[in-house]
């Protein structure tokens, strides 16, 4: 399990409704029935990226880009919200309803910091970071890739411009399949079976990505060699609508905004939030003998330390204690990268004696 | 009772809930018992959708992958030495390799079957393993004569410590170590005598664990040591005849409840009449004897020396 080590200082703030009576222009008129007091809501999710664009508080803000119903007229408004990246505080929001309107699909970041963006037009644009403008000349077909579309119902997409490389998952891939392609030719280099249903790819550092499962196993994944570099979770609730995840290379943490139901009076509970990427244990075995101690023939005494998608932790503090009349060789150990930290019990008689044990991070 | 239970039963939990399989298990060292499942509780969001599971030593399932489509799941899984991962059997849909780690199924292979390093395949069938060189399986040892408890509806290879050896376990219960490339059982077999629906041996931690499935088809886990719990101790023999003077050997050979042997148990030697004992205290060795020798007094005496062995475990 990933531990959360931030959360955004603010959720989307909404535009409250100023008062007067709908017109017969405007739609959504439930979201001012009382309780509610707002304009607008999150309809879905579209973008989560880093960017380099400076705020009163840093140099990095985070983005949200997402489509919102609202009452005034057309009934929906498409809306980059910006947060500091170090406080999680809310900068400020831009309307950007003429990127395709309705018709926006999903935006994903690369490797390289750009933003690409799927709209329902089936084109694959590059995006300005800064003003979500189309970027000429780098728009590509959508079934480049081994000439199967990208996954329409949610697409998964990582691209790497620098070494060739697309990370996606088509409509050729399994579910828990991603596929890694020649960008340029669309030919496919190699499947990678991943640990769920696959539901965002994130690009970490160097050929490496997160692979995220829609009940939140997250997979690493080096995409250049195929080889699978752990397997951890995210505490991500399943009674949730949806959810964004990219990774952070300045302050090395897997963000994830989740689309959570709003509150009763109507406000935005939306909220960014920060994991680290090294995996807690939720939970350790009770001591196990591995042999039958006897006087004189010290036997071995394991304790496993598991994380939330059953993956070992190593490095765990784990102190043993042992009833008399056995008697422990040591009484501390830690785990190893398998999760097992083993002691030795010498016990004075066969079936007396009792271990227990307990562990820190 | 044939080898030691260390641990358990530990009853198998999915968020609290006992977990119910859907498919079939295998113990991978460094990841935990692999086990396909299904969802109880019919819910919008799990559906009854199979999973894949890690259980961990003491019973507690966490879920890695979950997949609502139907063929998800393996009915059948076997080591696989060449990849040190699974190959898996799906029903309709065929045979894969697999890899245990993210639960996702890879290439299509030959067959479902333990791989041994060289490419060719073991199975057993009814009290025969069988080895499949690339023409077909050919019977290669009978040992229904040695696993006389029955017929076991499933057999589990597992890789052991030795490069050349692996363990079959039963589901009657019963466990043999074969050696591959002498093509013969390797030591006298063992077991747990208690039906199960798969047993492993764990490299990382040299001890047996079982899976068991009770009448409700909820499912517990059993640690068991990998050296035979003692259950018989022979009467001393004498295998030199006592003479005047000499020390001669005497042994007793200490067995667990299938025969086999148990080694590395202390045996105290106990003497009544005339006559000493050069050691009161010996170890059993790996054919489960322990020695000692009796040295019989210069005169011979009117009443036979009257010897007993005993064992502490």
């Amino acid at each position: 399990m990933f531990p959360q080590v931030f959360t955004a200082a603010d959720t989307l703030p909404y535009r409250l409704w100023e008062g007067e009576s709908p017109s017969i222009l405007d739609s959504n008129e439930y979201l001012i029935t009382p309780p509610r007091v707002y304009q607008e809501e999150v309809f879905f999710l579209q973008a989560l990226a880093v960017v380099e664009r400076p705020n009163p508080w840093s140099r990095y803000s985070l983005l949200v880009f997402s489509a919102q119903n609202q009452v005034r007229g057309p009934g929906w408004n498409f809306t980059a919200w910006w947060f500091d990246a170090y406080t999680g505080r809310y900068v400020d929001r831009g309307d950007f309803s003429n990127l395709g309107g309705a018709l926006t699909d999903t935006m994903n970041q690369a490797a390289d910091g750009l933003i690409w963006h799927y709209d329902a037009w089936y084109r694959v644009r590059a995006l300005d970071p800064l003003t979500l403008a189309p970027i000429p000349g780098l728009e590509i077909p959508h079934d480049r890739f081994g000439g199967s579309p990208l996954n329409q119902q949610k697409p998964c997409f990582v691209f790497d411009r620098q070494r060739n490389r697309a990370v996606v998952q088509t409509a050729a891939e399994g579910n828990d399949q991603i596929g890694v392609y020649d960008f340029t030719t669309g030919a496919l280099i190699r499947r990678i079976g991943v640990a769920g249903h696959v539901h965002a790819i994130a690009a970490e550092d160097a050929t490496r990505v997160f692979v995220v499962s829609r009940t939140g196993i997250v997979t690493l994944v080096d995409y250049e060699s195929g080889a699978i570099l752990g397997v951890s979770q995210l505490p991500i609730a399943p009674d949730i609508f949806d959810f964004l995840v990219t990774w952070d290379r300045n302050l090395r943490r897997l963000l994830t905004v989740v689309h959570t139901p709003d509150a009763v009076d109507g406000a935005c509970t939306t909220r960014i939030r920060g994991y680290a990427p090294r995996p807690q244990a939720v939970g350790i075995t009770p001591p196990l003998p591995l042999a039958v101690a006897r006087p004189g023939r010290p036997a071995p005494v394991l304790v496993h330390a598991y994380g939330g998608a059953g993956e070992p932790i190593g490095g765990l503090h784990v102190a043993f204690d042992a009833a008399v009349p056995g008697r422990l060789l040591s009484r501390t150990a830690q785990t190893s990268a398998s999760g097992d930290a083993i002691v030795q019990l010498d016990a004075d008689a066969a079936g007396l004696s009792t271990v227990s044990a307990s562990a820190t991070p | 009772m044939a080898l030691d239970l260390l641990a358990g039963p530990f009853p198998l939990l999915l968020e609290g809930k006992p977990a119910k399989r859907h498919g079939d298990a295998f113990w991978v060292d460094g990841l935990g018992l692999a086990l396909f499942g299904t969802w109880q509780d019919n819910s919008s969001y799990h559906g009854q959708g199979a999973w894949y599971g890690i259980v961990q030593p003491d019973g507690a399932v966490r879920v890695r992958n979950e997949n609502p489509a139907g063929t998800y799941y393996a009915d059948h899984l076997m080591w696989d030495c060449m990849r040190d991962d699974l190959i898996g059997h799906r029903p309709t849909v065929g045979m894969f390799e697999f890899r245990a780690l993210t639960g996702s199924f890879l290439s299509p292979v030959a067959m479902a079957e333990f791989r041994l390093r060289d490419g060719s395949f073991l199975r057993y069938v009814t009290g025969t393993i069988e080895r499949d060189q690339g023409a077909g399986f050919v019977s290669e040892t009978a040992i229904f004569g040695i696993l006389d408890d029955g017929y076991s509806d499933k057999a589990v290879f597992c890789p052991s410590r030795h490069a050349d050896q692996v363990w079959l376990g039963l589901s009657g219960g019963r466990i043999v170590l074969y050696d591959t490339a002498a093509r013969a059982v390797a030591a006298p077999p063992t077991g747990i005598a208690m039906p199960n629906v798969g047993i492993w041996y764990s490299r990382a931690y040299d001890a047996f664990v079982s899976l068991h499935e009770k009448p409700d088809l909820s499912l517990e886990l059993r640690w068991w040591s990998n050296a035979a719990r003692p259950a018989a101790l022979s009467a001393p023999e004498f295998v030199d005849p006592p003479r005047a003077g000499w020390a001669g050997r005497v042994r007793a050979r200490l067995t667990g409840s299938y025969g086999e042997p148990c080694a590395g148990h202390t045996v105290a030697w106990i003497l009544t009449g005339d006559g000493a004992l050069l050691d009161s205290r010996t170890d059993t060795d790996a054919d489960g004897y322990a020695w000692t020798r009796y040295v019989a007094p210069m005169a011979v005496p009117g009443t036979a020396p009257q010897l007993a062995a005993q064992v502490e475990f």
